[in-house]
């Protein structure tokens, strides 16, 4: 362990360090299959398009074989939710990705674009398109607004990751304990693993 | 890993509502439908929601802490590069579980300074020392074990952000626990050296792994908004039970064996003798184990556990150093380090 560590301060009460602003926050889609739909990962802070698109392949592209990676910043949603509303249409058109929540708790995806001066016609468009009124909630993005990793750009490593994966201590650990214990205690001991990520 | 089972249950849950939103945001409830943050909801479920999260995203960066010291100790590559995999999960389970609480309502920055000046809690298992590797192997197997077990109950719980965050969190759990499993058959079917290093582990993290689930239930727990809402799914008692019944035989089987032990104010065991209620109840079917020492329990989430004040001085630490580098990213200001 490092002296910094070791021989740290122990100071309490109040901070002298001045608050600060949280970043502007980007949602976050993955694609896990060339040609497939981008699916909802998550969101994150950044200050900007390139810290998030970076941010995103680490810590979103990493969990999953992943082949493309979508940053978009939460103010360039526009939501079938009151918290996204439309920003100003323009004269001219442009494309819009759209991104569905099929029920409450499912994932958005993206299901194709729409062509669209602004937010809210888009946002129609993409309701007569692509959900009518059975999705839960449909989000539409700019294109341009889209910050994504191109082609061929390395997200999911090509050297062998199994020591951060479940299945990559599995068939060991079995190995192991069937020294150890009866078949039958084993099964009980598994029931409480997370089996599908095996 | 986090743990949260104690949580969302200090807030006042009898602010005034609407009783009919209440009456529907309850079917709701009851229909197994996921709300979503622009739904309607109690005051109190977003308050309780916001500790939910803020609490396992304040934990996960502590937790990493003891972990991240053994980094550069590892005793192999592939040790260390699963450790550094596990620790960076970690803390980006940190950084997902804030975004979550920042949607209901407080900012990352004034979380991280609640956390540092002590307004806010993290879990009290991350307040125990990690002084050997088998430290590490008793992290990863019981206390991941303990957190999957939690886990996967929130992930079938009623808010949707939080729901998708655990499960996707749940993932990542999943490769700690094994690995940890590893080290543990590893050290326990090793030399008599790593076996003792092994159970003087074990000793130290069998009482706080029994203490995860938080302290015992109130006897109407499941009346209470927190369980009628699906923020909370299981009761502490039954996680422990079901903590206890899996790994008490696990423990046995390899060779370790379950003491009731005293600590001095180092966490250190100072003595110990075998638990003598520990045995299968063939007749209900579980673990009958001692109880973990309470006071202990309530004496360290007070801040007079062990490593209370270290962790929070390093947090304190690693966030001043930080100030420098978020000025520069906000303000644009170019300004030098501090010295370290």
């Amino acid at each position: 362990m490092s002296k910094l560590r070791q021989d740290v301060a122990l100071t309490e009460g109040d901070l002298e360090t001045p608050a600060v602003a949280d970043l502007p926050s980007y949602v976050i889609f993955t694609q896990l299959t060339k040609n497939g739909p981008h699916i909802y990962a998550g969101w994150l802070d950044a200050v900007d398009d390139d810290m998030a698109i970076h941010f995103a392949c680490e810590h979103y592209g990493q969990d999953q074989k992943c082949v493309g990676v979508w940053a978009m910043p939460r103010d360039a949603i526009t939501g079938t939710e009151a918290r996204y509303a439309p920003g100003p249409e323009k004269g001219s058109t442009r494309p819009f990705e759209v991104f569905v929540q099929a029920r409450a708790g499912d994932l958005y995806k993206s299901v194709g674009s729409v062509e669209a001066a602004g937010g809210e016609t888009a946002l129609d468009a993409a309701q007569q398109q692509h959900g009518g009124d059975q999705a839960k909630s449909i989000w539409v993005v700019p294109r341009d607004r889209i910050t994504s990793t191109r082609e061929g750009d390395m997200i999911w490593r090509y050297t062998s990751q199994d020591y951060r994966m479940a299945r990559g201590y599995s068939a060991a650990v079995r190995e192991k304990w069937q020294t150890i214990r009866a078949e039958r205690d084993l099964r009980e001991y598994e029931k409480d693993d997370l089996s599908e990520m095996f | 890993m986090s743990g949260s089972s104690n949580v969302g249950m200090h807030v006042n849950h009898d602010t005034d509502e609407d009783p009919a939103k209440l009456a529907e945001f309850q079917a709701k409830i009851d229909a197994g439908t996921l709300i979503e943050p622009d739904d309607w909801m109690p005051k109190a479920y977003r308050m309780g929601m916001l500790k939910m999260a803020e609490h396992p995203a304040n934990s996960e960066i502590i937790g990493a802490l003891p972990e991240g010291e053994w980094i550069t100790r590892a005793p192999s590559l592939r040790r260390k590069l699963a450790l550094t995999a596990k620790v960076q999960d970690e803390v980006g389970h940190g950084q997902m579980l804030y975004r979550v609480s920042q949607d209901l309502g407080k900012s990352r920055d004034q979380m991280l300074r609640d956390l540092i000046t002590g307004h806010t809690k993290y879990h009290n298992v991350f307040n125990y020392p990690a002084p050997t590797w088998g430290d590490i192997a008793m992290i990863q197997w019981l206390i991941d074990g303990a957190a999957i077990m939690n886990q996967k109950t929130l992930a079938d719980g009623a808010y949707g952000p939080y729901v998708r965050t655990m499960r996707r969190i749940n993932m990542e759990e999943a490769f700690h626990f094994k690995s940890g499993e590893d080290m543990v058959l590893t050290l326990m079917t090793g030399t008599p050296v790593q076996r003792t290093l092994c159970q003087d582990a074990f000793d130290r993290w069998w009482s706080p792994s029994v203490m995860f689930h938080g302290p015992p239930d109130k006897p109407n727990v499941e009346q209470l908004p927190p369980m009628r809402w699906r923020m909370k799914i299981e009761t502490n008692n039954s996680l422990r039970q079901r903590f206890v019944n899996r790994f008490a035989p696990a423990a046995l089987d390899l060779g370790l064996k379950i003491h009731v032990v005293e600590k001095d104010a180092d966490g250190m065991v100072t003595s110990k003798r075998p638990d003598e209620k520990l045995r299968l109840n063939t007749d209900t079917g579980n673990w009958e184990f001692t109880e973990p020492d309470w006071e202990e329990f309530y004496r360290v989430i007070r801040g007079n556990g062990p490593c209370n004040k270290k962790r929070l001085a390093l947090r304190r630490f690693s966030y001043t150093q930080g100030c420098w580098v978020r000025n520069a990213i906000l303000q644009g200001t170019t300004v030098l380090p501090p010295a370290a």
